[in-house]
């Protein structure tokens, strides 16, 4: 069966090659323009992330100080029997 | 490399490949604008861990296998939509015959009749077959195309003959 099979398949050896039309091109063109498809390149993702990035960071170093500053505030007061709030009474 | 320039050497590979997948000019026309949509897109992340042909034949056979995916979906939406139809009638979705321009004349039937069996083993066996048996790839670069070993491929090979050989064989008793 095997050679059978073999000598079958010989037929698609005989298969043609053919040119593809010259007009392809300007119908992958005019493709391109009208999906509005614009090739995303790697260094506009990674100038995005490291943006989002220093961003984030500088968020965090905000945080931080104040978490700190609030800490030293509490610290002071605390030292000369004071409040570190306005208030004058308790609840 | 340029986009044009990757077109240029590049459209008759995937013309004629996606021509042994689906046998018609139109649809064969069809896959290689989705081929080079896809190449277009992704060209900048493009890494270059394998040759750009290699790349460009994974596209072709991933977008050819995904055409005919669409288009036995649609046909079969459009046997339950013509249940549907008030006056009888059918809708009538035409799809090509064998229209292969490769395939001369005489051999037209024959051709017809070997693709038809072809077409109906699964993906990976028809694949390889494709690719060594019309494409002439070596064993070595049917693996490399397919992300496979070379003992894998000789084994989809091997089966899709078998396979193809139950077919005749079932052909001739119907």
């Amino acid at each position: 069966m095997s050679m059978k099979i073999d000598k079958k398949l010989e037929l698609l050896q005989q298969i043609q090659r053919v040119e593809a039309s010259p007009h392809l091109f300007t119908r992958i063109e005019a493709r391109i323009q009208n999906s509005g498809v614009e090739r995303i390149s790697i260094r506009n993702i990674l100038a995005l992330g490291m943006g989002l990035l220093v961003l984030l960071l500088i968020n965090l170093a905000i945080i931080s100080n104040n978490l700190q500053l609030n800490k030293s505030k509490n610290g002071i007061a605390k030292s000369y029997g004071l409040s570190s709030t306005n208030t004058f009474y308790h609840d | 490399m340029e986009f044009r320039d990757l077109f240029n050497l590049n459209k008759d590979l995937v013309f004629n490949l996606a021509l042994q997948y689906v046998q018609c000019i139109e649809d064969a026309e069809e896959i290689t604008q989705d081929v080079f949509m896809s190449v277009y897109q992704k060209l900048d992340s493009f890494r270059e861990e394998a040759e750009y042909t290699t790349w460009i034949y994974r596209i072709t056979i991933n977008k050819s296998l995904d055409f005919i995916k669409a288009k036995k979906r649609k046909k079969r939406f459009a046997f339950i939509t013509s249940l549907f139809y008030e006056d009888g009638q059918s809708i009538k979705h035409e799809y090509a015959d064998f229209n292969h321009p490769g395939v001369a004349l005489e051999q037209k039937e024959a051709m017809s009749s070997l693709f038809k069996l072809i077409n109906e083993l699964p993906e990976n066996q028809r694949t390889a077959l494709i690719l060594m048996k019309i494409e002439s790839k070596s064993q070595k670069e049917a693996a490399s195309i397919m992300n496979l070993s070379e003992k894998a491929v000789e084994s989809l090979l091997q089966r899709a003959k078998k396979n193809l050989g139950l077919k005749l064989e079932q052909a001739k008793e119907d």
